[in-house]
């Protein structure tokens, strides 16, 4: 039951075959059980939980179909504000913190019906990758908990890939909903700057957030993408083109002009990695893709530019809190200390070069409908690694696993992480589409997936 | 090359030395790698501050 589809559970609830508590009680049993092993949870709300799938079952009996996250479980990471639970950021600094509100997503997702079982882990204040909280353990990959599970919506994508939860909710700054899903196994969608709602979320950046799910399929993360997108209009970021049906219906990819990347986006990649995105590109020819191969503008110096946005960002929002410096890890710490440095002329330049780049590649998506890259160059470090080495090269952890992600940030695009065949660590393709895309973009995932 | 340590001490953070010293080497990377893309920037061009569309993002809808 815990591995199907959104829509097949949606089917058995439809047809009588499980009820909506049913679904959560068995969501509950995998959390018990998998909770000593992977530590994906800051909260579980049973009560909640069970409350919600009850009035879920009793709409349906009254012929109320909220759609298909009705009585679906789920998860929210624990930086979308929830009235009256406990909302930690990971940290300790919010770590008694209970809202007076929700969260425009947990608003948007109770409207559709769906079932909140937990907040889940993350990094400290969604500030880096790896998940190994100070203030609540580490977060264990469910693959191998030895290793990281990414992040930093780590217990997401934990709980995700492990069958607890249908879907969760992440936040991506660098990476961090497409991260986990690539170390766990599972799908991350970052969609479009403007898509999703960001209000309600403790934020890490004003520039750079985006709000997506995590789920075990593309044509998953479409249905929930369903009940989130749309304008808000009490979020200034908040888009108001109209939303598209996401739902995954025909998947093909034959005539679809596949970018591949012939400069960055193949340096100092893991063997395995560079294998499996080797047989997908395969694949994707063999399913009537157009490979072109694309000269990419120098994504190297996106990276600078988003590292240079976050933490002059970051530090800003945070700045009421430094002088308790004991109350933070000293990872994120030494970030926060960092953006202090940095000079305001430097943050204005990085975001006039946002502009740049942003035309820059305005121009790729004239010539490939869409780019494939893999998700992180390297698999899943162990929990305390701190560097990594690919041909003779040393690299931080965080710098490496971000390496070919940040760019999907500062431009601002729609960009899915999705399993490949593996016979080790999970590993993942990114798909990177033009702003607004996630319709296509969610197809050909799903047709990527069969391929 | 900044002197870090100098600055944090001229703009009274409470960071301890150790730590600033710790920090330093990314802060001189970042600031080595970001000054020569500062030079590319067209004299006119507004900071992207806010991602809001259409005119920073582009595209007419469905990615199209």
């Amino acid at each position: 039951m815990s591995f199907l589809s959104i829509s097949q559970a949606g089917a058995k609830l439809r047809a009588g075959e499980v009820s909506a508590v049913e679904l959560a009680q068995e969501s509950l049993r995998r959390i018990r059980a998998d909770e000593p092993r992977l530590n994906a949870f800051i909260t579980v709300t049973e009560d909640l939980a069970l409350e919600q799938a009850r009035q879920a079952d009793e709409e349906l009996s009254k012929g109320l179909d909220r759609g298909p996250l009705h009585g679906i479980p789920y998860g929210l990471k624990d930086v979308f504000a929830t009235k009256g639970i406990r909302t930690t950021c990971g940290s300790k600094i919010f770590f008694n913190h209970v809202p007076d509100h929700d969260s425009a997503v947990y608003e948007k997702l109770r409207e559709a019906g769906a079932v909140l079982m937990g907040k889940t882990g993350l990094q400290e204040f969604a500030y880096g990758i790896t998940c190994n909280n100070p203030h609540f353990g580490p977060i264990r990959n469910p693959a191998d908990p030895t290793c990281i599970p990414g992040g930093s919506s780590g217990g997401s994508g934990a709980a995700v890939a492990a069958g607890s939860l249908f879907f969760a909710m992440g936040s991506d700054t660098g990476g961090s909903i497409r991260i986990p899903a690539a170390y766990c196994g599972c799908v991350g969608l970052k969609p479009t700057s403007g898509r999703v709602s960001r209000r309600g979320v403790l934020p890490l950046d004003f520039s750079l957030d985006h709000m997506g799910p995590l789920t075990r399929s593309a044509a998953d993360a479409g249905l929930v993408l369903n009940a989130l997108a749309g304008h808000d209009a009490a979020d200034d970021t908040s888009s108001r083109r109209p939303v598209d049906d996401y739902t995954v219906t025909g998947t093909s990819l034959a005539g679809v002009r596949v970018g591949l990347p012939t400069n960055f986006y193949g340096d100092r990649v893991a063997p395995e990695v560079a294998a499996a995105f080797a047989d997908a590109v395969f694949r994707a020819r063999a399913a009537g893709a157009i490979l072109v191969p694309i000269m990419v503008p120098d994504p190297t110096e996106i990276n600078v530019v988003s590292r240079v946005i976050l933490l002059s960002e970051a530090s800003a929002l945070m700045e009421p809190y430094l002088h308790r410096r004991g109350d933070f890890g000293a990872d994120v710490l030494a970030l926060l200390d960092q953006g202090r440095f940095l000079a305001a002329t430097d943050y204005i330049n990085a975001q006039r070069l946002r502009r740049v780049y942003q035309a820059q590649w305005a121009e790729i998506w004239a010539q490939a409908d869409c780019i494939f890259t893999p998700t992180a160059p390297i698999l899943a470090p162990k929990i305390g690694q701190t560097e990594v080495v690919i041909d003779g090269v040393a690299e931080d952890v965080r710098l490496a696993t971000t390496r070919f992600m940040r760019a999907a940030n500062v431009l601002g695009v729609p960009a899915i992480s999705i399993p490949l065949p593996s016979n080790g660590l999970p590993i993942g393709l990114q798909i990177m589409g033009p702003p607004f895309a996630e319709r296509r973009v969610l197809a050909w995932a799903s047709a990527a997936e069969v391929s | 090359m900044t002197d870090f340590a100098a600055l944090a001490r001229a703009r009274g953070f409470d960071i301890p030395e150790d730590q600033v010293a710790g920090i330093a080497p990314s802060l001189s990377a970042l600031e080595r790698d970001f000054a020569p893309l500062k030079a590319g920037i067209p004299h006119c061009l507004e900071p992207a501050v806010i991602l809001s569309e259409p005119a920073v993002l582009g595209g007419t809808g469905d990615g199209k």
